[in-house]
């Protein structure tokens, strides 16, 4: 593997930073050392993020952390309220969910992953692919697909609309939505509102299929590209049901190694902690998790879409299930592991959540009134997981005798990439920048890496008139060569 | 309840019922006084307006919540002909919003505009922002048109300055101040909703209107 962590003689190398990366959530940074000769000798993806989100959580009555963690995320607070809530069930002392229950939340999941996977491949990263990396620099955005692929750009605004409108109906509100609460949920869904999303959702699934067919139609330009590019072979992990299927809203944890092999499965993710650990490097303030028993060295690991779609035996709907044999088959009897190849897995899950959001909208528990489940006594610690948009969201809470939160620990999507992340760009630093002249199309290949895997380092906030990306090469005595602007 | 402690959307909405388009914020406009042409529209043409306003940003960051606060006080004040959408960021799918609106305004925070707020009208512009998980408000206006291939309805910008958007905090005490200047501006703007009205208001706040009650709009510049 490629040791570009850290380099020996950092001080005599000249550092680019691309800050911060666009088209991810949030502010990402990454950072690169060269020599004289352009030689890369140091590559890292630096991230501030969720800081302070487990205090800000603290000393609220358990009942309000579902409404609260949505504060977390402006683009993902429905992961975070299913986690969440998932967690608080059990603090509250719920048992199982009703059916009708259940079905709500998983079609609010599905309508989120349907309405954050749409938005990151119609418009995140289309340009990239359908322009490439190093094309004109004002081209490789949407506006180029919009122009050249005009449907695609009214299929990804019109697909968000759709899972909004999921998540309106059911959570109640696009955001602050408090529709899901400890138990259950609070309010059935009106016959028009279910009326409304089922004439919809053919729609959706058409789109997703297509969707998923422009990904294989850009793979078969260059396969061997598309395979390999960013590619860093990681351990992988997700939630699988008791059959060893793909299931975004409740599991057991699965991993397996980079040559698909098992490491763990159907492990309680409960007991993550015996399962997980998580390290801090003094360059970074995002955590470093890892599998325990392989060691922070061997033992990082993926997470999201590229894994899911390899960890599991099967998908359950079948449009999606024929799809992912196909994507599997570019492997033959090996897992893929190019960042580009995010792309068509996150595709594939897009078409998966649609049938299986077409399914509960034809199921008739999903009208029903039996909405609160029993209760029982109430615990004191719970730990609530889903698969998230980009991958396995942990929330693990401790509730005092004054039903006050006294502990909060969140290991996010992106967390559990973190490494991932990093070895990806190290991999594209390699392959492509290092001993060349750096050029912001260069430069993009970075960021093409980073985006495949959807970081959400979000912190809700936003100010007006910042920057997207700024990029400064600074020399070896830390002087300031150039500065490039963009955005 | 939000995080300022004041009602949120929702509950706003509960009360939003029984007054009329024209009697919501009743006197007339201080700021930009309204001409003659525009005092000759009769009450019921501005009932059958169709205002679309988004305010968004995260109540638990700071001043960061100074829009969806300013939004929740509009719904609140019960205006049937007002649209408010309150989300944490600005979305392609917020285009959709728009469709049928025949004035829209987009209320936020900001860093390093021009103090107590900036207000200006905006238009369709392809940026930077296109690409992100946030749009600017231009860039929505853009995706309207390419979604929908028609022109958006007149948009205009009430970008409040913030100093702090930090996870737990609440509001600064300039954002705080300038809340309430804010506020009375978009008072003034909803006693006069009509686009010539607001074009006067976005081109001519002067020092004089300023003196009249401690506020100092200006002209917005670009967005982003």
């Amino acid at each position: 593997m490629l040791n570009l962590e850290a380099a020996e003689q950092p001080h005599k190398l000249r550092r680019v930073a691309i800050e911060p990366v666009t088209r991810v959530e949030g502010h990402g940074k990454v950072t690169i050392l060269l020599d004289e000769e352009n030689r890369i000798h140091q590559v890292r993806l630096h991230i501030v993020e969720f800081r302070g989100f487990e205090i800000f959580i603290r000393g609220r009555p358990y009942w309000e952390v579902p409404v609260a963690v949505q504060r977390l995320c402006g683009i993902c607070p429905v992961s975070h309220l299913l986690a969440a809530t998932k967690a608080m069930d059990l603090i509250a002392g719920y048992g199982p969910l009703t059916p009708t229950a259940e079905k709500l939340r998983r079609l609010l999941h599905y309508g989120q992953i349907v309405q954050s996977h749409a938005l990151h491949f119609f418009y995140l990263s289309s340009p990239d692919l359908l322009f490439g990396f190093e094309s004109e620099a004002a081209k490789r955005n949407v506006i180029g697909v919009a122009e050249e692929f005009p449907d695609l750009a009214k299929q990804g605004v019109f697909t968000r609309k759709f899972g909004q409108q999921v998540i309106q109906h059911i959570a109640g509100k696009r955001i602050h939505g408090t529709g899901v609460i400890p138990g259950g949920i609070n309010k059935a869904l009106a016959l028009a509102d279910r009326d409304e999303m089922r004439a919809g959702i053919d729609q959706i699934v058409d789109w997703s299929k297509a969707a998923v067919g422009l990904v294989v139609k850009l793979h078969e330009t260059s396969p061997e590209f598309y395979k390999n590019f960013g590619e860093s072979r990681a351990n992988m992990m997700g939630l699988v049901d008791p059959r060893g299927a793909v299931d975004f809203y409740h599991g057991a944890l699965r991993a397996r190694d980079a040559d698909g092999g098992p490491i763990f499965d159907q492990v309680d993710y409960a007991t993550y902690k015996t399962v997980l650990q998580e390290d801090v490097k003094n360059w970074s303030y995002m955590k470093f998790p890892h599998i325990k028993t392989l060691g922070p060295d061997k033992g990082w690991y993926r997470v999201g879409p590229l894994a899911r779609v390899q960890i599991c035996d099967f998908l359950r709907t079948p449009l999606a299930e024929a799809e992912r044999q196909k994507f599997l088959n570019v492997g033959g009897d090996k897992p893929l592991h190019g960042a580009l190849m995010f792309h068509w897995a996150r595709m594939i899950e897009m078409l998966h959540a649609a049938e299986m959001a077409r399914e509960l909208l034809d199921d008739p528990d999903i009208i029903g009134t039996d909405l609160m489940a029993d209760k029982g006594p109430r615990r004191g610690e719970a730990v609530g997981v889903i698969e998230a948009p980009r991958g396995t969201l942990f929330h693990h809470y401790r509730v005092d005798e004054n039903d006050l939160t006294t502990y909060c620990n969140l290991i996010v999507s992106t967390t559990n990439n973190n490494q991932a992340m990093n070895e990806a760009i190290r991999a594209v630093a390699s392959r492509y920048l290092s001993g060349h002249e750096l050029t912001e199309g260069l430069l993009n290949n970075i960021e093409v890496a980073i985006r495949a895997y959807d970081p959400c380092l979000s912190c809700a906030t936003h100010a007006l008139g910042q920057m997207p990306l700024e990029v400064e090469l600074i020399d070896a005595d830390g002087a300031l060569l150039s500065r490039v602007r963009k955005g | 309840m939000n995080q300022t402690g004041e009602p949120d959307i929702a509950s706003a909405a509960k009360h939003s019922r029984g007054t009329s388009g024209a009697s919501c914020y009743p006197g007339s406009p201080r700021r930009f006084a309204a001409r003659d042409d525009d005092a000759g529209h009769a009450d019921n043409a501005l009932e059958q307006l169709r205002i679309v306003v988004f305010g968004w940003g995260n109540d638990a960051r700071g001043d960061d919540g100074l829009g969806p606060i300013l939004l929740g006080r509009l719904a609140r004040a019960g205006c049937p002909h007002v649209t408010a959408i309150e989300d944490f960021q600005l979305q392609i799918e917020h285009a959709l919003d728009l469709d049928g609106a025949d004035l829209s305004l987009f209320i936020d925070a900001g860093k390093g505009m021009p103090s107590p707020f900036a207000f200006a009208e905006i238009t369709a512009r392809r940026d930077a922002s296109h690409t992100t998980h946030s749009l600017s408000p231009e860039a929505v206006l853009d995706v309207y048109s390419r979604a929908l291939e028609r022109s958006p309805p007149p948009a205009f910008a009430l970008c409040v300055r913030g100093e702090s958007f930090e996870l737990g905090e609440s509001l600064s005490p300039e954002g705080a101040e300038r809340l309430e200047a804010a506020w009375a501006f978009l008072q003034d703007l909803m006693r006069a909703p009509r686009v010539e009205s607001w074009r006067r208001a976005a081109l001519s706040p002067t020092s004089s209107e300023a003196s009249d009650s401690g506020r100092t709009p200006q002209r917005a510049k670009a967005w982003t």
